[in-house]
């Protein structure tokens, strides 16, 4: 079924490795593209080219921070190949034409539309290292692997861009409290 | 220089920054871990890392549709496209030296042939090259020689007349078994910005998905069938959304609305289209629903009708792609096209200038 002339135990291992690793692939690839669907192509293409490196990956950490260095060369050249339509999940459901019912809306509260701001406005590697760690749930040494630099590195960065956020969240007067009562924004989103 | 004096300086964590990572990553291990010890500042930037997790993926839902679904597009993308062995290729095999020795005797046998033959006073089109004219032009081409993927190029333009011209070219891939490999049609936009810009690739080898720039599309990879995941076209905002919608509802099921008349290659054709939400107060995007409706199927285009019920849900999707039709039910996503053999594709398909190439 899968391949042609898998070794024995390497549609095991690949299974594992899939059930292990999909669910953080996927979260990280919709963060950066915004787009349930596009996001599951994407997984597809990253977890075929696995299939395909079999041989050379190795498992553990190494095939870990493989599969996020591919999934983000290819976020990358998502956007490289030109802007992309306005993201359906910015259509407001009211809009919509076939009436979503309003339970697959996603809530964003203002909250964490602060956060995902000052996020985005962080360098290119402070972020990577950010959206690793708190979207994928990569630990250091998986981060370190993906980005292809040092655990000591890693953690330097991310203590460090933490202290920057804090403060930049602060101002904002963005603290990790529940929020109660406050104003809400409902934002479409396609299932 | 710089930069390496700040990688070199960044390299080298401090002690608060290896405590520090290690808990964090006592979050995402869920191993237990004392934080009694832990500092004010640290505690503060925990709580910090705490906001961040959660307003980064406030969507915690459970994806195991999901992962089941891409599960299968990957099983269909790595799954091997050879034909069927035959009943007697278990005979080749065992006779197979036989066969290499038989192959190493009549190759010894022709050599001076081989070697003698006038090859550069060859014609330049022939082989597969003229097979494929004749198939352009003939109902029914001969077989095309194994081995060869040919690659026709379709020069074409296409007016209308409410719009500035476009001009581009059609690529037509097929495999020996003249199975549709890819289709990749590249043309000027007819404006900048104008919604049929951009580059539409339809690849049937499972390597590239549908690439018209803001849809999205997979290529299943038994080269006859592709699933278009999700399109989402772009589109001038033409007519006022919520009028529209009122006139789906009112509609009996069955029956298509039809909103606005165009021309491709000539013929006439209604464009269906839905209109959803406005990026701006000249464009907006259609999910779905532009489709074009012609008495009968194209050449250039791939009619479809979309049928919607009262309440203006997509209840039935029908497509004629090259002879074949499919259908969906209601509020699925997902279409599944079938497509005709090669034989059956009308001669304009590959359009009246084609040349071939192997």
């Amino acid at each position: 079924m899968i391949g042609e002339g898998p070794r024995p135990g390497e549609v095991q291992t690949f299974t594992a490795l899939y059930n292990a690793q999909f669910d953080r692939v996927y979260r990280y690839l919709r963060y950066r593209l915004g787009n349930p669907v596009l996001a599951e192509d994407l997984a597809a293409e990253v977890f075929s080219r696995a299939w395909r490196k079999r041989d050379t990956l190795l498992p553990g950490d190494a095939a870990t921070g493989w599969l996020f260095t591919t999934a983000r060369h290819l976020v990358a050249d998502h956007y490289r190949r030109g802007p992309d339509a306005l993201p359906l999940d910015t259509v407001p459901p009211e809009r919509h034409p076939r009436g979503a019912p309003p339970e697959v809306g996603v809530l964003l509260d203002e909250r964490s539309a602060l956060v995902r701001r000052a996020v985005a406005g962080l360098g290119d590697r402070e972020r990577a290292v950010v959206e690793l760690h708190f979207v994928a749930d990569l630990r250091h040494r998986e981060i370190a692997q993906a980005l292809g630099t040092s655990e000591g590195n890693v953690a330097k960065i991310l203590h460090r861009t933490l202290r920057r956020l804090r403060a930049a969240l602060a101002h904002e007067e963005v603290t990790d409290e529940q929020p109660t009562g406050q104003t809400v924004h409902a934002t479409g989103e396609r299932r | 220089m710089n930069n390496r004096l700040d990688r070199l300086f960044t390299r080298r964590a401090s002690a608060a920054d290896r405590r520090f990572a290690a808990l964090l990553d006592q979050a995402i291990t869920r191993s237990s871990g004392s934080l009694a010890d832990t500092t004010a500042e640290e505690r503060a930037e925990l709580a910090t890392a705490r906001l961040l997790r959660a307003a980064l993926v406030p969507d915690a839902a459970p994806l195991a549709d999901v992962r089941a679904r891409v599960w299968r597009e990957v099983q269909a993308r790595i799954a091997p496209v050879a034909p069927p062995a035959p009943r007697w290729h278990g005979l080749l095999r065992r006779t197979r030296p036989l066969a290499l020795a038989g192959l190493a005797a009549l190759l010894l046998l022709f050599l001076p042939v081989l070697l003698t033959w006038p090859w550069s006073e060859e014609p330049v089109l022939t082989g597969p090259a003229a097979v494929l004219l004749q198939a352009a032009s003939a109902a029914a081409p001969p077989a095309v020689p194994e081995g060869q993927v040919l690659h026709c190029i379709d020069a074409q333009t296409h007016g209308q007349p409410d719009r500035a011209p476009w001009s581009g070219q059609r690529e037509v891939w097929l495999d020996p078994h003249r199975r549709l490999l890819r289709v990749d049609i590249t043309g000027s936009p007819k404006t900048a910005g104008q919604p049929d810009s951009g580059i539409q690739r339809h690849t049937f080898d499972g390597t590239t998905a549908w690439q018209y720039q803001p849809s999205v599309g997979v290529v299943r990879r038994d080269a006859t069938t592709y699933e278009q995941l999700a399109t989402r076209f772009p589109c001038a905002l033409g007519d006022d959304l919520t009028a529209l919608r009122q006139v789906l509802a009112r509609r009996a099921p069955e029956t298509a609305v039809t909103i606005g008349d165009e021309t491709l290659d000539g013929a006439p054709v209604t464009v269906l289209a839905i209109c959803v939400a406005a990026t701006d107060n000249r464009t907006a995007q259609l999910v779905f629903d532009t489709q074009l409706l012609a008495p009968a199927p194209t050449a250039a285009g791939f009619p479809v009708r979309y049928t919607f019920d009262r309440d203006g849900r997509l209840i039935r999707k029908e497509s004629w792609i090259l002879g074949s039709t499919a259908v969906i039910g209601p509020n699925e996503e997902r279409l599944s096209y079938t497509f005709a053999p090669a034989e059956q594709y009308p001669a304009s398909f590959f359009g009246p200038n084609a040349i071939a190439r192997p």
